[in-house]
């Protein structure tokens, strides 16, 4: 089995030059205290989520029946097209488009579309079309999909779902199996259209991962929609203060950015010492518990960081609302992580999707013309990826630190306003040092 | 985008004159507090620079010129002898019941230089040298050997593929 991130790809990053990196985190430190002192002293997100009203060409068109059933068509044709790829193609990696079309273009690929669109994923999930196709076809003898939701599954199934499927990206040494991939998607399958027979369409809000993802993402994208349902244009961290996490969304949060530190955990030769000739038990079990280490110590610190700043202020009775509170200034920080660890991957593998794509049933096929074609590593050089890297973690933690400091200033008075913003800020300080650090490799 | 909107997001992000005289000051004071911690940043990295610039030399790999029978060290592999100026980079590595044994775990090669891979292994099996798609038997008895122009860079596995053994990574740059 490959060690390599991901489970896939043929080239991994060259760290990041140590100037870049210091200059990344001193900006960093520098934009948090300014965010401390200087930035407004009265909530303003709030008042902006309306944003300005896009054009009516553009709404009729985004909500034209036939822009929502071409999106629910490509859905199930990729879903079908995945499927059957992993099931009937070759099942050598090296040679099957299905995992690099899964963990790049699906995993990855959900971040900048619904970073820039919105919550497309919602408008095209094919899960969502094959549960809308069977209750049609059963035509709703016995009450199917009428059952309510129990509202204290909350997001806890996708938080576990998302966890499964990091776990398979990052540590399962077969992740990149065409069977893999095959059994992956068989399963979720099931499990979800069962969970919807029983609970509906309601089911795919909070239940379903990559829906979760997606619409966590789609609170930063620049296109949102009003109460009443027109398409605006607004500030993305507008739009991110809209978020109204519980603990089952705080948990999501930690798993994405814990899955991203420990990814970053996994490139050091600190890491490769660790784990350096030991056999796949010990490697399974060691990637495990460093995956569940760095979920869990994301998760602790940020639940230590609101705790305190609740104690340090003695606004609230309770400190835990808190954790709540702030917990949409963790998306952008995950988003950060997520642009930084899968840049390179994205544009570098991403290619092998189409190249693999001409011939996917290894039959000798040139579908596209892009059989013979080989992966160009030159296409992005290392100082780009290593400026993207550390600019999306510094932007990552400047959106947080502002979006943290607009919902201080809104929760409370006087001093209370930064004294409940140091542990927090200290907290995103940190991530984003052992966020660059990682980079540098240790 | 209409250019009101971005102005409009730019009084968000950056502070407005109205605001700007309250809170100049509390600004000034916390100047001195970045200037630390990035001074501290700076300590601590400087620290980890030291320790990466070290390991090429405790890395056993030799990097070598081109002497007059490094010719056939060339010759011998895929890539063209025709650039005796290129420095070689030797890289060495041999299994035994499974265990890998090599100098460095990760080795250092200069952008545009040439690696020789030398694997000799008690198994048959097939290396490959990752990004680069280098693919070479290996016997026992039968070394295999691998010889190409590291031009691009990045970080690359070489591994032991049926065996899903890791051998060594190469970190061209």
């Amino acid at each position: 089995m490959t060690v390599l991130a991901h489970g896939l790809g043929g080239r991994s990053d060259l760290p990041v030059p140590l100037w870049l990196a210091l200059y990344g985190g001193a900006a960093a430190v520098v934009v948090s205290f300014v965010a401390l002192g200087a930035l407004w002293p009265t909530p303003r997100l709030a008042a902006r989520a309306g944003g300005k009203v896009l054009p009516t060409p553009l709404q009729r068109l985004a909500d034209a029946r036939t822009t929502r059933a071409a999106l629910r068509a490509v859905g199930v044709a990729a879903w079908a097209v995945l499927l059957g790829t992993a099931v009937l193609g070759d099942q050598s990696a090296a040679n099957n488009p299905a995992a690099t079309w899964l963990y790049v273009w699906l995993w990855v690929g959900l971040v900048p579309v619904s970073l820039l669109l919105g919550p497309v994923w919602r408008a095209a999930s094919p899960l969502r079309t094959l549960t809308t196709g069977i209750e049609r076809l059963v035509g709703d003898p016995h009450g199917l999909g009428t059952a309510p939701l129990p509202p204290r599954l909350s997001y806890w199934p996708a938080a576990a779902g998302l966890a499964v499927f990091v776990w398979l990206e990052l540590v399962y040494p077969h992740a990149a199996r065409p069977f893999t991939v095959a059994l992956f998607v068989v399963v979720y399958t099931l499990v979800h259209l069962a969970a919807a027979a029983r609970f509906g369409q309601a089911w795919y809000r909070r239940g379903e991962s990559f829906e979760v993802y997606a619409t966590l993402l789609a609170h930063l994208s620049p296109l949102g929609r009003r109460p009443d349902g027109r398409l605006a244009l607004r500030n993305p961290l507008a739009g991110l203060a809209t978020i109204e996490a519980d603990a089952s969304l705080v948990a999501v949060i930690c798993v994405l950015l814990g899955s991203t530190v420990f990814d970053g955990l996994t490139r050091t030769t600190l890491w490769e010492g660790l784990i350096a000739r030991q056999g796949a038990g010990a490697l399974l079990l060691a990637g495990t518990a460093g995956l569940a280490a760095a979920v869990g110590l994301v998760a602790a610190t940020y639940a230590a960081a609101t705790w305190l700043a609740g104690r340090v202020t003695g606004a609230s009775t309770s400190a835990w609302p808190l954790t709540r509170r702030f917990a949409h200034s963790l998306v952008p920080i995950a988003v950060g992580y997520t642009v930084a660890h899968y840049f390179s991957l994205f544009v570098f593998q991403g290619q092998a999707g189409y190249i693999l794509a001409s011939d996917p049933l290894a039959r000798g096929w040139d579908l596209f013309g892009t059989a013979g074609w080989q992966i160009d590593y030159r296409l992005v050089s290392p100082q780009t990826i290593a400026l993207v890297q550390v600019a999306a973690i510094v932007l990552g933690h400047v959106a947080g630190v502002v979006a943290a400091h607009d919902r201080a200033v809104t929760l409370f008075a006087g001093r209370d306003q930064n004294r409940s913003q140091y542990p927090l800020l200290a907290a995103m300080v940190a991530y984003t040092i052992a966020g660059i650090a990682l980079l540098v490799g240790v | 985008m209409e250019p009101g909107l971005l102005q409009k997001r730019h009084g968000q992000i950056g502070p407005e004159g109205a605001i700007m005289p309250d809170s100049c000051p509390a600004f000034l004071r916390w100047c001195a507090l970045p200037l630390a911690a990035g001074v501290l940043l700076a300590a601590c990295a400087g620290d980890r620079g030291e320790r990466a610039a070290t390991t090429p030399t405790a890395d056993a790999s030799a990097t070598r010129p081109t002497a007059p029978e490094a010719a056939t060290d060339t010759a011998a592999g895929d890539s063209s002898p025709g650039q005796p100026q290129s420095p070689v980079t030797l890289v060495q590595v041999r299994v035994t019941g499974g265990q890998v044994q090599t100098s460095s775990q990760r080795v250092d090669v200069a952008l545009d230089t040439t690696v020789r891979l030398e694997v000799v292994a008690d198994v048959a099996d097939d290396v490959h040298v990752h990004g680069y798609e280098r693919h070479a038997p290996v016997r026992p008895g039968q070394p295999a050997v691998v010889s190409f122009s590291a031009d691009i860079p990045g970080v690359f596995e070489v591994e032991l593929e049926q065996a899903g053994l890791r051998l060594v990574e190469l970190r061209v740059q």
